[in-house]
This record gives C-alpha cells, sequence and structure tokens, in this order.
C-alpha cells in the first residue's frame, strides 16, 4: 500500500443545519398559552354579567306580563260601558236610514 | 423465605383490598357520586312554558296571563313552628293544622304552602317578615272580562301531579296546545353560584302554548249576555240559553246561558254549571223541529209549499190523538200555513208523506244523533232510536218535534243548513292558532249539501212568512226580512210530560236573503207565560236589532 507523506484523506466535514422552527413554534405556543389565560381571565367574570341579564330579562318579562295586563283590564267592555255611562252615552240605539237611491236633487247629471 | 412469602401475599391482598374498593365507588357507585357531584358545580333550572292566551276574532283578550306567587316554607330556617303556622294561615286564608302539619313531617326542606297567590297577599306576607317563608314566581290566568263566556271559555286548574291543566271548555280541548313545553337550563356555575361561561352546559328552550284566536265576537257576546239577563228576569225562566253562528263557516260568535259560573274562583260553584248547555244538555225541540222535517219533505218533492191539508180536527194515530197547540182548526191549508199556524196534524201529514225511513235519513244528513264535533270539551249526544224501532206514533211525534231530542249546538247547526243553501258547515270554536309568528288557521268545513239551494231559498222564504204572519209578528222588528220559527216544547217528566212546564225557544237567521247569524234562543220553565212566541220569539227580536246596529245592517224592506 502506498501513501502519500504528511497527507490523510480528509474525513468529511459534518454540517450542521440550525433550523428556526422549533423556536418559532415554541413562540407560538406561549402566546397562544398566554391568550389562554387572558382570556379564561376575562371570561370568568363573565357569569356575574350573566346573571345580571338574565335577571334583567325576567324582571322585563314580568313587567310586560303585568303591562298586558292592564291594557286588557283597561280596554275591558265592563270598563268601557261604565265610562260611557260616566260620559252620558246610552244603549238606546236609534240608527238612520239613508236610502241607496239618491234623490232627483243630488242627480246633477 | 417464609416471611418473604407472607409479605407478599399481605401486599397481593391489600392491592387486592384497594382494587376492588376502587371498583365499588367507581364503577358501582359512580354514578351515584357523579350524580352528586353534579349538583355541587352544575346547576339546573326549569324552564316554564307560558300558557296560550286566547283572543276574541276583534283580537282582544278574553284569557292572558298575570304574575302570581307559589308561597313554600323551609321548615328548618322556622324557629317558632306554631306562630309560623297562625301568621300564615291569617293572611293565606288557611288552616292553621294544615299547615302546621306541612312544616312538621320529618325530613322535608321545603314545603308548599299556597299556589296562585296574588300581589296583595304577597306583600302582606313579605312585610311581616316570616322567617322560613319563600316565594316562587308562577303565572295564573287572568280574565278581563270577567265572567264572559265561562262555560264556553273553561278554566284553569291543577292536575294529580298539582301542574296546570285547563278543564271544559276551550281550556279543557285546547290543554296540549295551550300548555306548550317545558325547558331546561343545567349550566356549570362556579363556588358563587354564578355560571361559567366557558363550563359546560345544555339549554332546551321553553316551547310557549300556542295563541288561539276565537270566531266569538266580544262585543256579540256582550249584547247576548246582557240581553239573555234582562229576559230571564223578564219572563221568570228557571234557565236560559242564546247562540248565534255564522251559518257560512259555522264559527260560534257567541254563547250566552245562565245560570253559569265564574270561572275565575270555580272552586266555589257547583260543579253542574261547569258544562257548557249549549252542548251538553239535551231538549225536546218542540216546533222549531218543524221546519226541518220540512225542509226535507220540500227536498224529496212529496210536498210543495202550496200543498194543502185539510185540517179538521186531531189526528188519530193508534191510541193517540195529535191536536194542535191551541185546539184551533182552520181547515184547508197550504204548508206554508201549517208553518205559519204551527199546526201538529199539518206536520204529520208532512212527516208520513215523507215517510219514516227519509225522515230518518235525513235527520241524520242534518247531523242528529252524533257529536257535531265542535271545539269544545264536554259535547254530549241524543242518539237517534234505530229507524227499525220507530212505530208510527213515534213518526208523527218526531214531525213536530217532540219524543226526540236534540242538543242546542245541534239544533244551530241543522238549521243553518237552510241559511246556508243548503250545505251543512261543521261548527268551530277556534279560527287560529298562532305561536312565535306560525299561524294555522282552522278553515270552515263543509260536511254535506243535505238539501238543494232551491228548497233551501223555498224553505227560507216559508221561514220568512212563518215570521211575518205567525204568532210572534207582533215582536219583530219593522221593515227587516227574518226566517225563523218559534217553538213551545212540553218537558218530559218520569215518563210523561208536565202539564205547566215548558221549554220555549225560537230559531232564526237574518237577513234573510243574505244571512249574517243564525241565532237560537232558549228559556227553560219561563213563568210569565209558557209560549215560545210570547218570551223567547220578543227576545231573539230584541237580540237581532241590537245586531243589525252593531253589524250595520239596513232594513230589507
Amino acid at each position: 500500500m502506498k501513501y502519500q507523506l504528511g497527507f490523510h484523506k480528509p474525513k468529511p466535514q459534518k454540517v450542521v443545519n440550525h433550523s428556526r422552527m422549533p423556536t418559532f413554534l415554541g413562540v407560538i405556543v406561549m402566546m397562544l398559552l398566554f391568550l389562554q389565560v387572558m382570556v379564561s381571565n376575562r371570561l370568568a367574570t363573565v357569569g356575574t354579567s350573566i346573571a345580571k341579564i338574565e335577571k334583567d330579562v325576567q324582571q322585563l318579562n314580568e313587567e310586560n306580563i303585568d303591562l298586558r295586563q292592564k291594557i286588557a283590564s283597561n280596554s275591558s267592555l265592563l270598563v268601557i260601558e261604565n265610562k260611557a255611562k260616566l260620559l252620558g252615552f246610552t244603549t238606546e240605539v236609534k240608527p238612520i236610514y239613508i236610502s241607496r237611491e239618491p234623490s232627483v236633487a243630488f242627480d246633477l247629471h | 423465605m417464609l416471611r418473604q412469602t407472607l409479605v407478599t401475599i399481605f401486599l397481593l391482598l391489600l392491592f387486592f383490598l384497594i382494587i376492588s374498593r376502587l371498583f365499588y365507588w367507581q364503577i358501582i357507585k359512580g354514578s351515584q357520586l357523579a350524580e352528586a357531584a353534579s349538583e355541587q358545580y352544575y346547576y339546573k333550572l326549569r324552564i316554564a312554558p307560558t300558557r296560550g292566551e286566547i283572543r276574541g276574532s276583534d283580537a282582544s283578550s278574553l284569557v292572558i296571563n298575570r304574575g302570581a306567587y307559589l308561597v313554600f316554607a323551609e321548615p328548618q330556617k322556622i324557629g317558632d313552628k306554631d306562630n309560623f303556622s297562625r301568621q300564615a294561615a291569617k293572611i293565606l286564608d288557611l288552616d292553621e293544622e294544615i299547615i302546621k302539619s306541612r312544616i312538621s313531617a320529618e325530613n322535608i326542606v321545603w314545603a308548599p304552602l299556597k299556589h296562585k297567590v296574588d300581589e296583595e297577599t304577597y306583600e302582606k306576607l313579605k312585610a311581616d317578615k316570616i322567617e322560613g317563608i319563600g316565594f316562587e314566581k308562577e303565572s295564573v290566568r287572568f280574565y278581563p272580562e270577567a265572567s264572559m263566556a265561562a262555560q264556553l271559555l273553561g278554566f284553569v286548574g291543577n292536575d294529580e301531579d298539582g301542574m296546570d291543566k285547563g278543564y271544559f271548555g276551550i281550556e279543557g280541548f285546547y290543554d296540549r296546545a295551550l300548555k306548550g313545553k317545558e325547558g331546561s337550563l343545567i349550566q356549570e356555575k362556579d363556588a358563587r353560584g354564578l355560571p361559567i361561561i366557558l363550563g359546560g352546559s345544555k339549554r332546551i328552550s321553553a316551547e310557549n302554548g300556542e295563541n288561539l284566536e276565537l270566531y266569538l265576537d266580544r262585543t256579540v257576546q256582550f249584547i247576548l249576555e246582557n240581553s239573555l239577563k234582562q229576559g230571564i228576569e223578564k219572563y221568570g225562566a228557571k234557565e236560559g240559553l242564546v247562540a248565534v253562528i255564522d251559518p257560512k263557516t259555522g264559527g260560534l260568535l257567541g254563547s250566552a246561558s245562565f245560570p253559569s259560573y265564574d270561572q275565575r274562583e270555580y272552586g266555589k260553584f257547583d260543579k253542574q254549571l261547569y258544562t257548557n248547555p249549549l252542548i251538553a244538555s239535551t231538549y225536546e225541540p218542540g216546533s222549531t223541529f218543524k221546519v226541518l222535517v220540512m225542509a226535507s219533505a220540500l227536498n224529496e218533492k212529496v210536498i210543495e209549499p202550496k200543498t194543502i191539508f185539510n185540517e179538521v180536527g186531531p189526528v188519530r194515530i193508534g191510541e193517540y190523538s195529535i191536536r194542535t197547540w191551541n185546539n184551533q182548526y182552520h181547515g184547508e191549508m197550504s204548508m206554508t200555513q201549517v208553518l205559519e199556524k204551527s199546526s201538529n196534524p199539518g206536520m204529520v201529514f208532512a212527516g208520513q208523506k215523507l215517510g219514516r225511513d227519509k225522515l230518518y235519513n235525513y235527520l241524520k244528513e242534518f247531523g242528529l244523533g252524533e257529536k257535531t264535533g265542535i271545539d269544545i270539551e264536554g259535547e254530549e249526544v241524543s242518539f237517534l232510536r234505530p229507524v227499525n224501532e220507530w212505530k208510527e206514533i213515534d213518526l208523527a211525534t218526531t214531525s213536530f218535534g217532540q219524543g226526540i231530542a236534540v242538543t242546542p249546538i245541534q239544533m244551530l247547526t241543522a238549521v243553518s243548513v237552510i241559511a246556508n243553501k243548503g250545505q251543512l258547515m261543521a261548527p268551530q270554536v277556534v279560527k287560529k292558532m298562532m305561536n312565535q309568528g306560525k299561524v294555522i288557521e282552522k278553515k270552515p268545513k263543509k260536511i254535506a249539501q243535505v238539501i238543494s239551494p232551491a228548497t233551501a231559498k223555498v224553505m227560507t222564504e216559508m221561514m220568512i212568512l212563518a215570521v211575518d204572519n205567525g204568532e210572534a209578528k207582533w215582536a219583530k222588528p219593522k221593515n227587516y226580512r227574518i226566517a225563523g220559527k218559534t217553538g213551545t216544547a212540553q218537558i218530559p217528566v218520569s215518563g210523561h210530560y208536565d202539564e205547566e212546564k215548558t221549554i220555549a225557544s225560537f230559531i232564526g237567521f237574518a237577513p234573510a236573503d243574505d244571512p249574517k247569524f243564525v241565532m237560537l234562543v232558549m228559556l227553560r220553565e219561563p213563568s210569565s207565560s209558557p209560549w215560545g212566541s210570547e218570551t223567547a220569539a220578543p227576545l231573539f227580536f230584541t237580540i237581532s236589532k241590537e245586531l243589525f246596529a252593531y253589524y250595520g245592517i239596513s232594513p230589507q224592506e
């Protein structure tokens, strides 16, 4: 076997590829975690608002029912009859009927 | 070696014990514990539906809901049970001992005391600051028109489980539609009991009950009730009924009867008053029935309006004699005059011309002998005896409306055939059902063409003449064409007819040429006069005058 003096076969060099992907993903995950904590923190107190809104809705529904009752009562025929009597209306009905045929004096043509 | 083995066995036993205990708690008792845990971190709410409203044809409210309270007791918070019972009983108007027994029961944490408590009582209880008392909102029916149309509308009571349930009338018939469906909410909650937005939740919305719009006209109902009350007083009747329907649609425009009850305090009235006599009481119609027999005979062409009958005296049928109502006999008379004079022998003649089988078939065609199917709870029916059981006397008496029983709604529906060009319409109370913007219309339903339009027209003219020339002509409004017939029927009592007691009635429609309404007036045992021509007929005409004014119907003559 012959060797050249002073020279060795060069070893293959390792190429180290420094990828940024894991770091990038790590940052995204941390940001999302932070966001999750922030949102959860905000929403944790929303329960109070929801309870208040639901209570308000219920109260408005109850007021609505009360008002409908008052409207119905005040527009009942008994109430109208009593008020009409106070205003001097009577139940005597004397309708006046007008003939369909107009009298000669109204016939201008 | 032995020691090692023993320790190993001991450890294995311990391991087995732990596994079996875990199995017990996680598998066998798992669901129970999960349920108990969910009680702590979930709250469950029952969402009650709102019961549907009932409205008149002018969209006015006849039955709506208003707020009320369920008053309950929490026995564990009550110190002095005697004092609590005394205070609560006084304000709630309940028996003190009953309250005491409810709050003293063992292991009770919650006891209902009274439902549907009004605002005023609630304020009194709140003001007294009674320890251990609590309130829950609920709704109760409210009637803006007070007890108007009580027997038609029905009422809302409780079922076996204490839930609202409609009884009688429309509330009973349409209970399922009016009730709606309960909803629920299961929501995860925090330590303070507030909902956690990110937590689990399940919501099933309540479906409110359907709102009903009736054919009933509130003003017509008002007129009927006032007029009937005055009529009963004037003629000294024990009971009375007036009902009006639209012959073209079968829609019930109004129905009044007395005695009645107040649906706001239904418990204080006799249960017999809950049923609506319009659909549940039967009576012998008497001479008003003659129009149906006459129309049938005309339709079969076995007689004509000018067919002559010679009324010389009572007609003998076997051992029976059929007389006129006043024992007066008018000699030769046309069929029109038979109606005008309300001649029983004349009607026997017409009935015999028609024949038993054909008369029976026509009665069935007119809807008699079976339910009308009207949408009110509690309809009764008077069955027709099978035709092969009819004797000659039965044909004779049926011809003038005795020996046969009908309900008022059957009579109204049958006579409406004449007013509606021979068409039988199904009677209806509800016109529309509405829920969250969705509207379901109940269209008028034609059942049969019972008589020809030509027969209906001829029969109408005969009925107009019966009004114009009959015993009640003095009460008829001038210049209006009204078709009608009076009736005076004896009341059967213990197998025979009472000599003095009658049901006075009048049935008719107007304006005759294009009828807006068909009306039946009935007075039971009027004391001023037993005759329909002197009691029910004038009342009919009085109401008609008001209806003409309300509907803007001008005279036709």
